[in-house]
């Protein structure tokens, strides 16, 4: 049997999901097994496909030669997913966009000479090509991130069930942080990270997005909160992982 | 004539190699970094100061346990939190995880192809799967590491400004030290694989720069020891420090005294090397003068300096932690309250010294944020042997000089996600 080619590809991020991939450790190599691997920069001199059967796509797409690459990955690629809360939602980056009053004022901040730095609007993967999967999360779970990768190679469609963080965080026992008047963001974004965050109490950022169809709860729960951290703080807890623009669209 | 290179790989994020050849003498040789601006340092600002060692995290997904604690220690600083002893000695098992999952990714996944030319990673695998077996034990330690002291393999969630949101049971702690044991061992085998490995000779005469502690190899904190001058306060060193846009590329490296130095294993072995743990002291043999004040000035050896600080922080982190099990104190948060300063935090990541700088107002809103990350460090460092290494080497084509460009490249370790940050 042919082997389906395999591309994880990489725009501008910290590269952590790839890294995640990594850490599969012996389930990598069921990955090599499966996959004729093109283009994974971290084990193997770079070897450009002309066709892919998956590509797998971490990051923003930032720079120009992020963008170019993208699009071109896109037309040679059967099946695009996206992964990690960069590619999802716009990940950490994505912060300038909120945070930005005067124009230009976050790169001249870094760069005094400001010399030829790209800085355009920070935009995750689907705003510029088509995306057929999304693992979401930061960093993505390597498990799901397992799972979702062998449904492909089986020609399986992977899906995440439909659950809200609080659903796992609930069955696993752990202390809930909104009952402790903590500003958390379980009940309105999408579970499969198994609560991982409340598991250290630390409450949900909203890193995985919003849980699609809870239109109604995330206005309710959006509203709860802000009478709870005000609206300065509620935003800062969204705009964290660039899902602020994401869980708004939802609510509308 | 111009050589280039474009798209290095194996190294951590996007880069190409360009240079002049003049004559058969190579000039101006240059990295070029290909990763856009996440302008971290500006996007951090006016927000709470809780989020931002979780922001400053994401700079890298190798290192991100180095830029959450050095951003904490730096903000702990700036708000004058004291934490205690046995909080100190849990962030040091974490740091220390840290070197123990790069160095052995770094040592096998990237850099050992390089000693027999181009093979993939697949054939390595096949070719030494005992080795393989071992790595990745290694490495799965120190993901493990994080995973249970940290809350996960990869950007921490547990850690946080005055300590840790949750005190683990000391069951979990044991279990950690008695895993230690087959690691130490196999950590042990890699090193003597990498100590027979036949390095390329080289040398020039650079400053190395790192932490040092007395009595300590240095990694949580300490002062700016220097193959050039004594050790100094790390504001002293920091200030020392210029960063500038040299490029047009999206990086600020940074040159201490006008020149270019280098940080990482090969200084910290160099500067700390007499207060190894016993079995990691063992492989200073490899060294002409293993007593002798700098063991080292051929960067190839950056690699070697990698595979012993992989024994010393796995004996380090067993020693650590049965520390933190003879002390009973389980407070892991130190109360504080919040007043305006500014503050400055220095640990020693995986690839050299990591600085992060802020200053908080009196709201507890980031006003001020500096960063200056290993990679932007040695940069020009790593420019200036190339171009020596590959004036000295005899060349024989095309391809044995990508093969010795990409070699010196990898024994350097950078990291172009965290230098552009």
């Amino acid at each position: 049997m042919k082997k389906s080619s395999l591309a994880i590809a990489s725009m501008t991020c910290c590269e952590g999901c790839q890294v995640e991939i990594l850490n599969l450790g012996k389930r990598l190599l069921d990955i090599f097994q499966v996959f004729d691997l093109g283009n994974f920069a971290w084990a193997e001199e770079k070897r450009e496909r002309p066709h892919y059967d998956i590509a797998v796509v971490e990051g923003t797409p930032l720079t120009e030669e992020d963008v170019k690459y993208l699009k071109e990955l896109r037309k040679k690629s059967k099946i695009l997913v996206a992964i990690g809360s960069c590619a999802h939602l716009g990940g950490v980056q994505e912060i300038k966009n909120y945070s930005e009053k005067n124009k230009d004022e976050k790169v001249k901040y870094v760069y005094p000479k400001y010399q030829r730095i790209q800085n355009p609007t920070v935009v995750p993967v689907w705003k510029v090509v088509k995306v057929d999967y999304t693992v979401p999360c930061c960093p993505i779970d390597k498990d799901e991130f397992f799972r979702v990768i062998s449904d492909l190679a089986f020609g399986r469609v992977p899906k995440i069930p439909l659950r809200p963080v609080c659903f796992e965080c609930q069955t696993s026992g752990y202390e809930c942080l909104l009952q402790k008047g903590e500003p958390c963001l379980g009940p309105i974004t999408l579970g499969g990270c198994r609560a991982i965050c409340l598991r250290s109490k630390r409450f949900c950022y909203g890193c995985r997005g919003p849980l699609a169809g809870a239109g109604p709860q995330i206005t309710k729960h959006l509203k709860n909160l802000e009478k709870l951290v005000g609206k300065k703080y509620l935003r800062e807890i969204m705009e964290t992982y660039g899902a602020e623009d994401d869980f708004l669209r939802i609510e509308k | 004539m111009k050589i280039k290179i474009s798209h290095l790989a194996k190294i951590e994020g996007h880069a190409s190699f360009f240079a002049d050849m003049l004559a058969g003498d190579i000039k101006n040789a240059k990295l070029k970094i290909t990763i856009g601006a996440r302008l971290i340092e500006s996007i951090i600002l006016n927000r709470n100061y809780i989020e931002t060692p979780i922001v400053t995290s994401r700079i890298c997904g190798i290192c991100s346990v180095a830029h959450n604690i050095t951003s904490i220690k730096a903000i702990e600083s700036a708000l004058g939190v004291k934490i205690n002893p046995q909080i100190e000695r849990l962030r040091k098992v974490l740091v220390l995880a840290e070197p123990i999952q790069s160095h052995a990714a770094h040592l096998f996944f990237l850099s050992l192809s390089d000693f027999f030319k181009y093979e993939s990673d697949v054939d390595l695998i096949k070719k030494y799967p005992d080795l393989a077996k071992k790595i990745i034990l290694i490495r799965d330690f120190g993901n493990k590491i994080k995973d249970v002291v940290g809350g996960r393999d990869m950007h921490m969630i547990v850690t946080e400004i005055g300590g840790f949101r949750r005190v683990l049971d000391d069951k979990i702690i044991q279990k950690l030290i008695d895993e230690t044991e087959p690691v130490l061992e196999a950590a042990i085998g890699v090193a003597k694989f990498f100590r027979a490995l036949d390095y390329p000779k080289y040398e020039r005469k650079v400053e190395f720069a790192g932490l040092v502690r007395p009595r300590e190899y240095a990694f949580y904190d300490g002062m700016i020891g220097s193959t050039v001058g004594s050790a100094r306060p790390v504001k002293k060193f920091y200030k020392e420090l210029v960063e500038k846009q040299t490029t047009d590329d999206p990086t600020k490296r940074a040159s201490h005294l006008g020149k270019s130095f280098m940080p990482g294993a090969i200084a910290r072995l160099n500067l700390s090397h007499k207060f190894l743990n016993p079995e990691a002291k063992k492989f200073l043999t490899f060294f002409e003068k293993p007593n002798g004040k700098i063991l080292t000035y051929n960067t190839f050896h950056n690699i070697y300096a990698q595979a012993v600080e992989l024994v010393h922080c796995v004996e380090e982190v067993r020693k650590l932690l049965k520390e933190y099990l003879r002390d009973k104190s389980r407070n892991l948060m130190v109360k504080y309250t919040l007043k305006s300063g500014e503050g400055l935090g220095a640990t020693e990541a995986p690839r050299g010294t990591l600085y992060h700088y802020y200053e908080i107002d009196k709201y507890g809103i980031t006003r001020a944020c500096n960063i200056i990350t290993p990679t932007a460090q040695f940069l020009d460092n790593l420019e200036n042997d190339l171009e020596k290494y590959l004036n000295e080497a005899k060349v024989k084509d095309e391809r044995d000089r990508k093969w010795k460009i990409n070699m010196m490249v990898r024994a350097y370790d950078p990291c172009m996600t965290c230098a552009t940050h």
